[in-house]
């Protein structure tokens, strides 16, 4: 026991004094942090939100008919640049610029109720036009046309409107929203990134560190102690690294649509993983130059193959099994498992 | 000691240093276009699933009880005349005539129940009530479908307002011919049912991208490209450090250093081509400034120039290359476009060489770049920060990982 406490002690602060653990350290938080910043807020995938950004007093006068209105939430906005922002963002679904004549609808390839919204804004804009409309009918006709819009508006409150009877059935309302927009991408990339990290750490760790320990677990007849001193000392750092991280991703994100329970039992099993990881990068330490050479082809399909992009099980070629090989798929059914 | 040569002594040797050293690291640039090739294998099945997800559409029973035949061809007419054709994407509707009832309400999201005298009542101002049934365990397309239900009925309500504004102002037709008031009422409701045929008229749709002119697939295929350069430079350290020790040892400083300098530009050139031609390919895109090449291989070639100069050991370099590639990526649009990132980004983007390798290749494709001053300048930068290094004989920066 004693030896082992040792070990674990040296080998820790070997790794406090390697500059290497602490670049790659300090790169993994910076990608934490600046993941949390960059990745758009928002529990939805789809924003039922509309901006609309009215210009003179017809639009005017049909932006407050929209914002009457209960089935679509309807945004204001001054600027057109910051309507594409939020339009690009997800935060709204599209916008419009409401001019009399003209309207534009700004929209991306996710806009598909585009269809649908465009009837709500024209009925709105109906609704504005029509008294215009036969006034400008009478006067075509030479026909007395004053007062049409008193006219219009007291006969709106005596004449009975067309009613929907809408009855509602059906059981408890399903969820179908899908859940977590990036959260999921966010994971799978933390996942994937950890565990480069640790590998480049290992892989960067000197030759002769290395040696000193074979030497000492060999000589010392105390392989497996060496073995689990070391790994200690890995789980022990890691698993500081990830509370920091796990930390850093609770401050940023405003809600997250994984419980902390899954959050935190993922974060272990990484630690853990990442122990074996380092083990296995050990042995095959002398293949270095293809390690490194493959490390951001494995980065990439780790984060492909997770889930949080496709569902790899629907890519052909049978290319779907090599989901299997994802550290980040697992880390995502780890975190599905608690919704 | 440094010992000056005679020219063709200093060329020979550049030459010879030159073909060396290209012959060495083009083995190992396979390595990135395999990787490359990959990648770009994998991303194009990504997309192409992407594509194909497909929003669910909204299942509508529509149930004409009205007996009057004129409904039935009103009906018709709406769904034929493809004044609600855009809808079809989100809407499917399904007929029952008089008599036919809809075999299972669970399969619809909503089924509409049109009265008998329906067509009677908002002609003569009545107004009988449509009947919708919505199921709200698929809230989402329920609410599509009762939104559209209620804005027909919005509509239609405006349509008869005018015509009764119309009837009202000329006094329901006292005094005037019955024929012309006939007339009359026909033209207003045919300026109504007009207005109603031509409502999305004034409509122009512009898509918006947050990957500018080009399509998803084009942006990241194009970042991809830069960001494999970047960070596969380690591939030329060991070329790098075999031409550093040869320069120590003969203590001849500068033709090796520009042999290094011009197989690492020639070969990132060729590889930039090489992207290019790909990227055509593959998209579809025209190549529009070939010019351009040139300044993304001198600015990729000036990053490496300097991380494989400043890096001695093979492991280190490559650390710092995936690293920095990486970091460059992440705050410079590599993996989420910068106009979905906080602001911040976009003032940092243009101080990274990764971002401006990107428009760089954009500018190949027709994309609206940057002035090419500021590539350039900072390609500039790093060679010289790279010559000064070799001039140096170790990097700054490669005593961290001495160790390695």
């Amino acid at each position: 026991m004693d030896y082992f406490f040792r070990v674990l002690k040296a080998h820790m602060v070997h790794m406090f004094r390697s500059a290497a653990f602490w670049v790659t350290t300090l790169c993994f938080l910076l990608l934490v942090l600046v993941m949390g910043i960059a990745l758009p807020q928002g529990s939805q995938q789809m924003s039922l939100e509309v901006g609309v950004l009215p210009e003179g007093e017809w639009g005017e006068q049909v932006e407050e008919l929209l914002l009457s209105e209960e089935d679509f939430r309807y945004r204001r906005y001054h600027e057109r640049s910051t309507l594409e922002r939020d339009i690009l963002t997800g935060a709204l679904h599209c916008g419009y610029l409401l001019e009399e004549g003209k309207v534009t609808a700004l929209v991306t390839s996710a806009s598909y109720l585009r269809p649908l919204i465009d009837e709500l804004i024209f009925t709105a804009a109906m609704e504005v036009d029509a008294p215009g409309i036969a006034q400008k009918f009478l006067q075509d006709s030479l026909q007395p046309a004053d007062g049409i819009p008193e006219t219009f508006r007291n006969l709106s409150q005596t004449e009975p409107s067309m009613e929907i009877e809408v009855i509602e059935r059906g059981g408890a309302p399903l969820e179908r929203f899908s859940q977590g927009g990036l959260q999921p991408l966010l994971y799978a990339v933390l996942v994937t990134a950890f565990l480069a990290a640790s590998a480049l750490t290992e892989l960067l760790s000197p030759v002769q560190h290395q040696r000193a320990l074979c030497q000492l677990a060999v000589l010392g007849e105390r392989r497996i102690g060496t073995l689990l001193g070391i790994a200690g000392g890995n789980l022990l750092l890691n698993g500081g690294i990830l509370l920091v991280a796990g930390g850093l991703t609770d401050l940023l994100l405003q809600t997250s649509i994984y419980p902390w329970k899954a959050r935190w039992i993922l974060l272990g099993s990484l630690a853990g993983f990442s122990v074996l990881l380092s083990l296995g990068i050990t042995f095959f330490r002398r293949f270095y130059s293809v390690l490194i050479a493959l490390l951001p082809l494995w980065c990439f399909c780790s984060v492909l193959f997770s889930g949080a992009l496709i569902d790899p099980a629907r890519l052909p070629y049978g290319l779907g099994t090599l989901r299997f090989l994802s550290p980040s798929w697992y880390g995502l059914q780890i975190l599905q498992q608690f919704l | 000691m440094v010992e000056y040569l005679p020219c063709e002594g200093a060329m020979r040797l550049f030459i010879v240093s030159l073909w060396i050293a290209s012959k060495h690291s083009s083995r190992r640039l396979l390595c990135l276009l395999c990787v490359f090739l990959v990648l770009v294998g994998l991303g194009g099945l990504a997309f192409t699933l992407w594509s194909q997800r497909e929003p669910e559409k909204a299942v509508v029973a529509v149930v004409n009880q009205d007996r009057n035949p004129l409904s039935r061809q009103a009906l018709d007419w709406l769904t034929k005349s493809g004044s609600i054709q855009g809808l079809e994407g989100i809407l499917e509707l399904r007929f029952f005539d008089v008599g036919e009832e809809p075999e299972e309400k669970d399969l619809y999201t909503a089924v509409v129940t049109i009265p008998d005298g329906f067509l009677e009542s908002v002609l003569n101002g009545t107004n009988l009530s449509p009947r919708l049934e919505v199921d709200i365990s698929s809230p989402l397309e329920a609410m599509w479908v009762e939104s559209i239900a209620q804005a027909g009925a919005r509509w239609l309500t405006n349509a008869q307002l005018g015509v009764y504004t119309v009837q009202e102002k000329v006094d329901y037709g006292r005094g005037m011919d019955p024929q012309s008031y006939d007339l009359l009422l026909a033209g207003i409701n045919l300026t109504y049912l007009r207005a109603f045929l031509d409502r999305l008229d004034p409509l122009t749709i512009q898509q918006i991208s947050a990957s500018g002119g080009l399509s998803l697939p084009a942006y990241y295929l194009l970042a991809s490209i830069v960001l494999l350069l970047y960070a596969y430079g380690f591939l030329f350290q060991p070329t790098c450090a075999d031409l550093q020790k040869f320069s120590q040892v003969s203590g001849k400083r500068w033709m090796p250093f520009f042999a290094n300098a011009v197989h690492v530009y020639l070969l990132n050139l060729g590889l930039c081509v090489l992207g290019v031609l790909i990227s055509s390919h593959l998209l579809e895109l025209p190549v529009e400034s070939v010019g351009t090449l040139f300044g993304l291989a001198f600015l990729v070639g000036g990053m490496i120039l300097l991380l494989t100069v400043a890096f001695q050991s093979y492991t280190s370099c490559a650390a710092a290359c995936l690293l920095s590639a990486l970091g460059m990526g992440a705050c410079g649009g590599g993996f989420l476009p910068l106009p979905l990132m906080p602001l911040v980004f976009e003032r940092i983007a243009p101080f990274l060489p990764f971002w401006q390798g990107m428009r760089l290749l954009g500018q190949v494709f027709g994309e609206p770049g940057q002035p090419l001053w500021q590539p350039l300048g900072m390609g500039l930068l790093l060679w010289t920060l790279a010559a000064v290094l070799w001039c140096k004989r170790r990097g700054a920066l490669w005593t961290i990982f001495s160790g390695c």
